[in-house]
């Protein structure tokens, strides 16, 4: 899972992206409007997470731009709490918001759940036949035995359990499995996927030549 | 009660109304009465002069009565006469009403008996020929009787007519002071909660407009100066709220496990950074808390501006240096009156301005002098300037010309409108003059201490 920090406020983004990172995503920080919004349009984040007053472009101005051509699901930060701000960050076509000073797992916990609503997976634990993924604890189970993964690996059982039924090029396993920082090639993927089948089965992920990975609905 | 309109105006009506009630009955009672006696005392006169007339002298029998039986009967009906000599005799008396005790006789030792009411009758008396007295008397009872009717008649009117009134004066009042109650209803609908409503004062009576429009415009201002408060109190919890979240996201993320001790030592680096933002902003908001309340306790002492701007410049020479930014200084001695601390805050958030938003290697000049019966600081920078539409916001609280990276760049938001505070508060003003890529000129002008120059 890839997350977009958009914060202007230096400390906060990087407490929030130490925080997302020890939650097993990888995240990208912009602390401008524009590189913000350049980001969020060029590729296909999981999660954005939005300050409101940005320099350049503000956070509301971003959030109706990027809603004209992506649907990518977008937490608010904002210090305003009114009810009016609240109704129009949603309407703007906002997912959900925090308010600051929010509590960490709140937010955490509202991105797991932003996330699973997103690929349509609303239940917190997943079973695809003998396994059980739980988002949450962020633990694997096969046939009710606890299973060891890193946290790469699990960030791979998660993205495709989450799109289950759907082929998942190995370009976009890659994109949303590492961020900016990464500087390594694309087959690393193939390591994990092997390592993954290794671990749950063969049969848990299947391969469409050509195509990319599936696991099935 | 005491202090009710309504019932003062009553008061004040029943009694003008009672007094013209019974100024009215009292001159009605009086002319009636007389009026009354004048006709008893005309007829009494006719017919005293028919007695006199008839009065004949006979040198055998002395004065006497010529009259026939029937006449003196149809004369002297309802009263009765004596016919009196100087000596007190009495030579002729009848009348359909005899004298009854001899205190109603006119006596000639007690010399004229007056004309007038004596008791309940009327005595007329004529002095005819030879000096004889003619002495009449009829009773007036009748007339009394029908003074009293009068009397007792007025009395139950008048009452009537007052306790009439007074009724018609309450409903009136009630009526006239309906729009009174009608505009404290609407006047008490008004709360903190809604302060937009207003009463309507074209609805209202002409005499309650002023007053009407006058509590309007009490509302205008006790409006705005909510909404100023409102919108003082939301920004500044939205100015906290940012500082507060760095806080507690690093907080929490640092107690979620076990870490290194680097680790826990950046975090309460970040902690004590968002602390110290707080803390700056707390500070500005109590100045104008204090500001706003008006008891901000301003020293009136002589104050050389150039030591004040000198102490400014040290202040800030530790940041200027850090972000390489030099600060000239040209001070002359000027003198003012007012609180030194606060006018050297002033100076000193003037500068830290000019060096936070200035490029590095910039220069910053500050200038105290005297001019035109005033003393001016003035505190340029080469910065990056403010564009002409900032301008006019640049003092309010809370406004900053690039909100966010101002924001990153520190600063409560609040600097200038303490300096624009404490430039009022000493009778002065502040004001500023830019030009996008040539920097800014803020100037303070303050009166100068009398005398000095």
């Amino acid at each position: 899972m890839r997350l977009l920090i958009v914060e202007d406020e230096v400390d906060l983004a990087h407490a929030l992206a130490r925080a997302v990172r020890e939650e097993g995503f990888v995240c990208d920080v912009a602390h401008e409007g524009e590189e913000g919004l350049w980001l969020a349009r060029e590729l296909d984040y999981d999660l954005i997470l939005l300050d409101l007053m940005l320099p350049g472009i503000d956070g509301l101005s971003l959030l109706r731009r990027l809603r004209a051509e992506r649907p990518t699901p977008v937490i608010v930060l904002t210090a305003r709490g009114s009810l009016s701000s609240k109704v129009e960050l949603l309407d703007a076509g906002a997912d959900d918001y925090v308010t600051k000073p929010f509590a960490l797992e709140e937010l955490l916990s509202r991105a797991r759940s932003l996330l699973r609503r997103a690929a349509r997976q609303p239940a917190p634990v997943l079973s695809i036949g003998p396994v059980e993924l739980d988002t949450v604890g962020r633990q694997v189970h096969l046939g009710g035995e606890p299973i060891e993964l890193t946290a790469m690996e699990y960030a791979l059982v998660e993205f495709l359990a989450l799109h289950r039924g759907e082929v998942i090029s190995r370009a976009r396993l890659y994109e949303h499995l590492y961020d900016e920082r990464e500087e390594t090639s694309s087959n690393v993927v193939e390591v994990f996927v092997s390592n993954v089948r290794r671990k749950l089965g063969r049969d848990f992920i299947s391969t469409r030549r050509g195509h990319g990975y599936l696991v099935d609905a | 009660m005491r202090n009710s309109l309504r019932w003062t105006l009553i008061g004040w009506f029943g009694a003008i109304l009672a007094l013209a009630v019974a100024a009215f009955g009292s001159v009605l009672y009086l002319q009636v009465s007389e009026s009354g006696l004048r006709s008893v005392e005309v007829s009494l006169a006719e017919r005293a002069q028919a007695l006199a007339a008839a009065l004949e002298y006979d040198a055998r029998d002395g004065w006497e009565l010529e009259l026939s039986e029937d006449y003196l009967r149809g004369l002297t009906q309802r009263c009765s006469f004596r016919i009196v000599t100087p000596a007190g005799e009495v030579i002729a008396q009848g009348g359909g009403a005899q004298w009854s005790g001899a205190m109603d006789t006119p006596s000639a030792t007690t010399g004229e008996p007056a004309s007038g009411v004596h008791g309940d009758s009327y005595h007329f008396t004529l002095v005819g020929p030879g000096k004889l007295r003619v002495v009449l008397r009829s009773s007036i009872e009748p007339q009394q009787q029908a003074l009293a009717e009068l009397r007792l008649q007025l009395l139950l009117v008048g009452v009537a007519i007052l306790a009439g009134a007074l009724l018609g004066g309450l409903w009136l009042a009630r009526r006239v002071l309906r729009p009174i109650a009608g505009a404290t209803r609407a006047a008490a609908a008004i709360d903190a909660s809604d302060l937009s409503k207003r009463l309507d004062v074209a609805a209202m009576p002409l005499e309650l407009r002023e007053l009407g429009t006058t509590f309007n415009g009490t509302l205008d201002r006790l409006e705005e100066a909510f909404g100023r408060l409102t919108r003082f109190t939301a920004d500044a919890s939205h100015e906290l709220r940012t500082p507060l979240a760095v806080l507690r996201t690093e907080v929490e993320l640092a107690l979620r496990r076990n870490r290194e001790p680097d680790e826990y030592r950046e975090a309460l680096r970040t902690g004590l950074r968002a602390v110290a933002r707080m803390t700056e902003l707390v500070d500005g908001l109590m100045v104008l808390a204090k500001a706003d309340a008006g008891s901000a306790d301003i020293e009136r002492t002589r104050v050389e501006l150039g030591a004040a701007a000198t102490e400014a410049v040290e202040a800030l020479g530790a940041r200027a240096r850090a972000q390489s930014i030099e600060i000239h200084s040209e001070g002359n001695a000027v003198q003012v009156r007012g609180d030194r601390a606060l006018l050297r805050e002033a100076i000193e958030n003037l500068l830290s301005n000019a060096v936070r938003y200035n490029e590095p290697g910039g220069r910053v000049d500050v200038a105290v002098r005297s001019e035109g019966g005033q003393a001016l600081v003035s505190v340029r920078d080469d910065g990056p300037g403010i564009p002409a539409d900032s301008l006019d916001r640049l003092f309010d609280r809370f406004y900053r010309v690039d909100e966010a990276r101002s924001r990153a760049q520190g600063g409560s938001g609040l600097g200038l409108s303490i300096v624009r505070w404490i430039a009022e508060a000493h009778g002065g003003t502040v004001d500023v003059a830019s030009s996008p890529g040539e920097g800014s000129t803020f100037t303070l002008r303050l009166p100068l201490v009398d005398g000095a120059s």
